[in-house]
């Protein structure tokens, strides 16, 4: 079939061609940890379709001992970003017990003194929270907070750095499924982008102002990466950007939210019961906030320090 | 000898001259073992020709500098891909011999002017206490160091991984028996595209590429005569406006207006993607790679 001159020049502008396969010393860099996030990302999107590279990344990585998680390291922009959270999106996929767990407290003194609260709740997982929070003064933050919080990438060439942004929510849990996302203002019009995996869920119009609330609703237990275009004339800034880790967030899942509605409707002023909820679900702020407020009713210092627990993490 | 090829030197004269012997000679040394049919060498030949070629046209990279071991690479990379068709498992422990080489302080390795990697012990053999510490490390390390402490002189890395696959059986030395230089090939999915149709599910593949890869490749797209093709794609009904947005990270009402503005060049993109002007062309180049298995594996 004789090609249409148009069809022509798209395609040879467009279409595929072959490259050599990554070198020995690429896959060796992303064995270690040491590739930069460009070299990481070719290395991996090949591997993703070439089974030969792949079969050779997986067996290097078992055989020094490595793990598919040395690729959690900050990507600079969002494609390798959803990569991450599709690491961390198997992590949150997976079923995850509703009831919380009770740690020994192997290391502590037993309380000498006997706490009577959380036995009438009706529910025995709040109650065995309750009663293992004062139990052991203090709640550790749950796993999923180490997920949505990667560290700050170390450039291997620190030129100029870009400035500190404040990006809102960040490396927390939302119960809302439409979250206010704010950030730290710039001069220039905003063009936020929300990601669920390698899809762009939700993006906003251009914004004059540093803030947009999501929509439409996202999905619930699921974790989001999120970013600000910042458009300037011809140029466009991104937030975040390296070294600054990416924003995520993850929305409350069905089975939680249920439950954090029902504690709200039934003990709307039990801050301790609250506090205890929140800070299972890793909702930091509000766990803090609630915890405080009961620690005031409750000045024993068992329960001031829990706040204190909490807003540590 | 270090030379920067000129762009008025006779491409011929250059591959004829300068770059068939150095192929010869590379494909002699690295294959000698090999029982290989007659026609390989051939195959090999006319491979390392066409990326030569290929790379010599390469409008965006910077000129080769050092033509021999610029060819000399190139023929060792298209046999690493035909020892990959060959015997996967070999080459996997290739790599794993070259991690441990690199990884644990007991061997040292010695790059000879030829690119040849010769391996060898310490001669104070504790020295240092880098090691890959799994089993599987420590138990390859251990047949390396019995090779080469016992072997009458220093192996290069061929010969070496050879031994072990001999010793061990994790893999069968290199045998051959021809049309593996086909295995590595594949169609060029670029003279595939023939309709509208295909270009429809070229598109739908850009559409999956990773973010940075898509964007190093959209926004630079031009035709012959440097302006964006990303038009034609609208105007020829290949893609909606939509689709063209949602792939650059446009609102639908920004395309027209962005499309003005294209292409980009590699400085531009750059500056917006937070990598360098290289990492872009890298960039563009896994992408193409990326389309053109994908594209194959359509077909």
């Amino acid at each position: 079939m004789r090609m249409m001159p148009d069809y022509d020049a798209i395609s040879r502008a467009l279409g595929g061609e072959l490259e050599d396969h990554p070198t020995y010393e690429m896959l060796e860099q992303v064995v270690d940890g040491s590739a930069d996030d460009v070299t990481r990302e070719i290395v991996e999107s090949h591997a993703a379709v070439c089974s030969t590279c792949d079969a050779e990344l997986r067996d290097l990585m078992a055989f020094a001992g490595r793990t598919q998680r040395s690729s959690l390291r900050w990507l600079a922009a969002a494609a390798a970003v959803i990569a991450v959270i599709l690491t961390g999106g198997y992590l949150w996929m997976r079923p995850r017990p509703v009831e919380p767990v009770v740690r020994a407290s192997t290391h502590q003194q037993p309380p000498k003194r006997v706490v009577v609260v959380a036995s009438g709740y009706g529910r025995e997982d709040w109650d065995a929270a309750v009663r293992d929070a004062l139990a052991r003064g203090t709640i550790d933050a749950p796993p999923i907070l180490r997920e949505l919080r990667p560290p700050r990438e170390v450039l291997r060439n620190p030129g100029s750095r870009p400035a500190t942004v404040v990006m809102n929510p960040a490396g927390m849990v939302v119960d809302s499924t439409t979250p206010l996302l704010t950030w730290s203002a710039r001069p220039g019009r905003y063009v936020v982008s929300v990601y669920d995996g390698f899809e762009r869920v939700a993006h906003s119009a251009a914004l004059r102002s540093p803030e947009w609330r999501v929509s439409p609703p996202l999905p619930r237990g699921r974790t989001y990466a999120w970013q600000v275009e910042i458009h300037r004339g011809d140029s466009v800034e991104l937030l975040s950007a390296p070294p600054a880790p990416p924003a995520f967030f993850y929305v409350l899942d069905e089975k939680n939210a249920s439950s954090l509605a029902e504690a709200r409707r039934r003990f709307p002023t039990d801050h301790l019961l609250l506090g205890v909820l929140h800070a299972r679900f890793g909702m930091q702020q509000t766990a803090a906030e609630e915890l405080r407020i009961h620690a005031a009713q409750h000045p024993e210092a068992r329960h001031a320090s829990l706040a204190d627990s909490v807003a540590h993490w | 000898m270090t030379q920067t090829i000129s762009s008025d030197y006779s491409a011929d004269t250059l591959l004829v001259d300068r770059a068939l012997p150095v192929i010869d000679t590379v494909v002699r040394r690295r294959c000698r073992h090999w029982k290989m049919a007659n026609d390989l060498r051939d195959d090999v030949r006319a491979e390392v020709m066409v990326r030569l070629v290929k790379r010599l046209r390469d409008s965006e990279s910077a000129p080769i500098g050092g033509f021999e071991e610029y060819v000399a690479g190139v023929t060792s990379r298209v046999i690493d891909d035909v020892i990959r068709a060959l015997s996967p498992e070999w080459a996997r422990l290739k790599h794993r011999v070259r991690y441990v080489l690199g990884h644990d302080d007991r061997f040292r390795v010695v790059t000879l002017a030829d690119g040849r990697v010769s391996c060898s012990l310490q001669a104070v053999p504790l020295l240092g206490q880098r090691r890959v510490r799994t089993h599987a490390a420590d138990a390859l390390a251990r047949t390396m160091i019995d090779i080469l402490r016992h072997g009458e002189r220093e192996p290069l890395l061929d010969e070496l991984v050879n031994e072990i696959a001999a010793r061990t059986g994790v893999a069968e030395p290199i045998r051959t028996s021809g049309e593996h230089i086909a295995a590595t090939r594949m169609p060029d999915p670029g003279a595939l595209v023939e309709s509208a149709q295909s270009l429809r599910s070229l598109w739908s593949e850009i559409a999956e590429l990773p973010r940075r890869q898509r964007l190093a490749l959209l926004l630079n797209a031009r035709d012959a005569a440097g302006d964006s093709v990303l038009r034609l794609l609208v105007a020829e009904g290949i893609v909606s406006s939509c689709e063209l947005a949602s792939a650059l990270e446009l609102r639908e009402a920004d395309v027209d207006l962005f499309l003005g503005r294209l292409p980009l060049m590699d400085l531009a993109i750059a500056d917006s993607l937070h990598v360098t002007r290289q990492q872009v062309i890298n960039l563009r180049r896994a992408a193409r790679d990326r389309l053109a298995r994908r594209m194959a594996r359509k077909r």
